[in-house]
């Protein structure tokens, strides 16, 4: 992408009221996003509340869905677990990225284990329940986005 | 004598313990973990204590919680059952240091047959035969270790002395896979079991799994009730078991059961307890002992018309055996499938609520169960819900009333591995009898590979 036409593009989110732009042609895509807490502060000079977030990925365009949030359902009834053993770190944190296969958490039903995979990379948005308290087959367990 | 026991377990097993003392006049004290809280067998029960949280470690894995309701609801003895800490010697002894009764061997014998080299060593010094292999550990200088692997010969398998339940052993089938096999297991026993001692033993391609059940008392009196077939097994587990093993010639069979008998006056040993055997061309080779009572007892009390859990009640306390070994004839032929909370061809657990529940019956069926309808199977425990059991005259009756069992037991709202054992009493190479241990798994892997 021209960078005059980048520009034309933040100039665009600018006088908009969206919060966020994202733009794929010809195997590139672009990012822009307003940082919500710049923009309430300091609303001026022009340029002060953007950033681009990503930069231009030209090899591997993100499919079209990637930027949609998704539940990831527990398979079965069973007990949540999100660290790999007591006292032990947690597999994932709210905010990491994490790539397709990683170990989200375990649930344990009658004395087996089985790990919960992200289906597609993406970033931890939120983890939907408690860790050692039962979930139903079918129950959403982890949230992952961007 | 004790008058009032607890019960230190939960499900089937503490309901058909329940059912024996209260045969004998004997009072119940049930405990349950908040997950089993409002289950329909605690309702029989003299009394009811909850001990814990859902989990395990927090319940019936708890000796303090355990020692602390016998003392609160004044039980004089405690009741293991299996799995559990049925088989923890610190537990037994620390029962015993509480002045009650543990209902099953001292802290001594459980330790002794826990530690698979002690008891292998207890089992030569008794004349059971064993696998070949040395007596000892497996000693550090790789050299040495292929010397006895070239005297016993390949295939070995290397087993960690702690280990158990299929964990914690490798098949090695030449020298060049011997020194990278032992390091590794070495490894595995020191991390999963805290002990990294190993031992070595010849491994046998084809066995079939069979056991023997033995009840001594207190006073040096012990029998053997016969054998059972447990060699239809998935991952070490077993999935159905019979009694008598078939095709077995009985002066086989006597002379290895008196030999479990002497074993047993040799440690001390008192209770109900199991040996069991890999069995290969006509061989017995001892591989390990437990010193519970064991889920497949039924099988045994069918053919031998012995209710184990009474007779294990009555030795504990302190009677003396009445039964001689001359009285002990099987009759007949008994299977049990044990039916678990699991899918019938993933094997993925399957808790949760029981919509439909009705359970096959007739002459000839048992079903040793705590489920009924609305029961919700918690996650936390085992997948075994019931035991379905058939007896008759001959194994082909037993097989008949089985099938037929199985066609009737209707199981709703969770799937169960029922179709797996109607699958299994089809197969042409159990319905003839005594397969091998790993039967099934291949069974089951041809049954994959034709979807």
């Amino acid at each position: 992408m021209e960078q005059q036409r980048i520009k034309s593009l933040i100039d665009l989110l600018q006088a908009s009221d969206l919060s966020e732009l994202t733009l794929s042609e010809a195997g590139s895509t672009l990012t822009l996003a307003r940082q919500a807490d710049m923009v309430q502060n300091t609303p001026s000079p022009a340029l002060a509340g953007l950033t681009v977030a990503t930069t231009l990925a030209q090899a591997k365009p993100p499919a079209p869905a990637a930027a949609l949030s998704q539940d990831i359902p527990s398979p079965l009834y069973g007990i949540l677990h999100l660290t790999p053993a007591p006292g032990e770190a947690s597999f994932v944190t709210v905010g990491q990225q994490v790539e397709a296969g990683a170990v989200l958490c375990i649930v344990e039903a009658m004395k087996m284990f089985h790990q919960i995979q992200a289906p597609r990379a993406g970033v931890v948005e939120a983890l939907l329940a408690e860790a050692g308290s039962e979930v139903d087959a079918g129950q959403p367990v982890v949230r992952i986005g961007g | 004598m004790f008058k009032r026991v607890l019960i230190a377990n939960r499900g089937e097993i503490a309901l058909r313990i329940q059912r024996a003392c209260h045969q004998l006049g004997l009072e119940t004290v049930m405990v349950y973990s908040q997950g089993d809280a409002g289950a329909a067998y605690l309702e029989q029960a003299d009394l009811a204590l909850c001990i814990g949280p859902a989990a395990p470690a927090q319940s019936y894995l708890d000796a303090t919680a355990l020692l602390q309701a016998a003392q609160a609801s004044g039980a004089q003895a405690v009741h293991p059952g299996y799995g559990f800490l049925s088989e923890n010697a610190a537990f037994s002894e620390a029962v015993s240091a509480a002045g009650l009764t543990f209902i099953g061997p001292d802290a001594e014998c459980i330790r002794r047959m826990g530690d698979k080299v002690a008891a292998k060593r207890a089992m030569r010094e008794a004349g059971v035969p064993c696998v070949p292999g040395p007596e000892g550990a497996l000693p550090a200088e790789l050299d040495t270790v292929c010397s006895i692997a070239a005297e016993i010969g390949y295939p070995v398998i290397i087993k960690a002395a702690g280990g158990g339940g299929g964990r914690g052993m490798r098949v090695v089938h030449s020298e060049q896979e011997l020194g990278q096999a032992v390091s590794v297991t070495r490894e595995e026993a020191r991390r999963a079991f805290g002990n990294p001692e190993l031992y070595m033993e010849k491994f046998l391609g084809h066995p079939r799994h069979v056991e023997i059940q033995v009840l001594c008392d207190r006073h040096g009196n012990g029998v053997w009730l016969g054998s059972r077939d447990c060699s239809l097994q998935r991952r070490h587990q077993k999935v159905l078991e019979e009694a008598p093993a078939p095709g077995i010639e009985p002066d086989v069979l006597a002379r290895v059961g008196e030999r479990c008998v002497q074993a047993c006056r040799h440690i001390g040993y008192q209770g109900v307890g199991t040996f069991e055997f890999l069995f290969e061309d006509g061989e017995f080779y001892f591989i390990e002992m437990n010193t519970r009572l064991q889920v497949e007892h039924p099988v045994t009390e069918l053919t031998t018309g012995i209710d184990i859990v009474e007779q294990q009640l009555r030795v504990a306390r302190g009677e003396v055996l009445e039964l001689r070994q001359e009285q002990i004839i099987t009759h007949g032929h008994s299977l049990e499938c044990r039916i678990n909370a699991e899918d019938p061809h993933t094997f993925i657990p399957t808790p949760g609520t029981v919509s439909r529940w009705d359970i096959p019956g007739g002459i000839g069926v048992r079903v040793d169960t705590h489920v009924t309808t609305g029961y919700r199977v918690p996650p936390y425990y085992d997948s075994m819900i019931a035991k379905l059991i058939t007896h008759g005259a001959t194994r082909e009756q037993a097989m008949a009333r089985m099938r037929t069992a199985l066609a009737q037991f209707r199981i709703e709202g969770i799937a169960s591995n029922l179709p797996l054992h109607r699958n299994i009493l089809q197969d042409p190479a159990f319905i003839e009898g005594a397969v091998d241990i790993h039967h099934l798994e291949h069974w089951l892997k041809t049954r994959q590979a034709g979807n």
